[in-house]
């Protein structure tokens, strides 16, 4: 089990990770990181969450009129400074990990 | 140590154990519904390329680790209630359900090690997506640690025979409609259909966020549309949203119980 503070590598999680530490200052809106990362639209609300109770993310609304956009507001997402450190840490060792689990196949135990 | 602080400590001890178990079990439900969304988009199952399966067969290897951890981690908890009746019994059953699942995973590798064809990862798709209700457990047991009390079993099991059930069946139901042909009638009221799935899926965050995902879920929702997402692309959506809205739920539920605010 992953500690509490580090959540579990799945690639869906790191590819959100990845884009967002394309420029870990920018802020993106949770369709913007599904366009960018690859993913399907309504699928990272569960990676947000974990990420941002874990302290790895921080959020806040758009500060804009929706009346005068003409659209609603925006969720913003980006990094905190020490989530982007841990981020980019967790996905060096997910990517030395799955070298490890690579060299094992094919014909590993239990399936 | 007094016999009251004894007992308070294997209780806070059983409690962390069964939160492990949730998490394992949302974990790898959410991580089943990836593999699904992989197959879901536009003529996914068409790509055959070796890229594709090789993506495919990753991801349900891990699968049937996170799985097997689940499975562990619930026998030895049913161990923990040899004292217990029914508590044991529902670790057992619990176990017994994400074995169960687990199987269904390993079917997945082995459609994709030795057929490759699409009916048979089709197949493989659908026994996964049993998953909603071994999701529904685990938010089951997230719900009834909600504020720290003490859990009773009945709880577990009206929670998991209440709404929750019927919020995983309506949206298999929804996906599954996303499979036939649409007629004009369903076309019509697509638009409201999502509306209403976002709203579910908001319903399910904790009290204080509601608004929150509320406004977030419509306001994507406006978005697609807004770019010319037609209505089933829409439901898609809403349908994607509503699927995990328990998992969003079960991060939430986490950071409260280390101590943090949403």
């Amino acid at each position: 089990m992953p500690s509490p503070s580090s959540p579990r590598m799945t690639l869906p999680t790191q590819l959100v990770l990845r884009t967002l530490l394309a420029e870990p200052t920018r802020e993106m809106y949770g369709l913007q990181i599904c366009a960018e990362a690859g993913l399907p639209s309504g699928t990272i609300h569960p990676i947000l969450a974990r990420l941002e109770s874990i302290g790895w993310l921080e959020s806040r609304w758009e500060d804009v009129s929706p009346h005068e956009q003409g659209r609603p507001r925006r969720r913003y997402y980006a990094l905190t400074s020490d989530g982007a450190e841990l981020a980019r840490a967790a996905l060096e060792r997910a990517r030395a990990s799955a070298v490890n689990v690579s060299m094992l196949r094919p014909g590993m135990a239990g399936i | 140590m007094t016999s009251d602080a004894i007992a308070a400590r294997i209780s806070k001890e059983l409690a962390r154990e069964r939160m492990r178990i949730a998490e394992a079990v949302v974990d790898a439900s959410a991580h089943a519904l990836n593999i699904v969304d992989e197959f879901d988009r536009p003529n996914a199952l068409a790509v055959d390329t070796d890229a594709g399966y090789e993506r495919a067969r990753s991801r349900a290897f891990e699968l049937v680790q996170i799985l097997g951890t689940a499975h562990g981690q619930a026998l030895a908890l049913s161990r923990d209630y040899a004292q217990d009746r029914t508590h044991r019994q529902m670790a057992l059953a619990l176990a017994h359900k994400v074995a169960h699942v687990r199987g269904q995973a390993k079917s997945l590798v082995q459609a994709v090690d030795n057929e490759r064809t699409q009916q048979q990862m089709a197949r493989a798709l659908q026994a996964l997506r049993i998953t909603g209700s071994a999701r529904a457990l685990a938010v089951a047991e997230t719900l009834a640690f909600d504020g720290g009390h003490p859990v009773s079993p009945q709880l577990i099991v009206a929670a998991v025979q209440s709404n929750l059930v019927e919020v995983v069946a309506r949206t298999q139901r929804v996906a599954a409609g996303l499979d036939s042909p649409l007629d004009s009638s369903s076309t019509a009221t697509a638009g409201r259909t999502a509306v209403r799935l976002v709203a579910v899926a908001a319903e399910m965050a904790p009290a204080d966020l509601r608004a929150r995902y509320s406004e977030e879920y419509s306001g994507e929702l406006w978005e697609i549309a807004e770019v010319g997402a037609s209505h089933r692309e829409q439901l898609a959506y809403a349908s994607r949203v509503l699927i995990r809205a328990a998992s969003v739920r079960a991060a939430l539920w986490r950071r409260r119980l280390a101590g943090g605010e949403p």
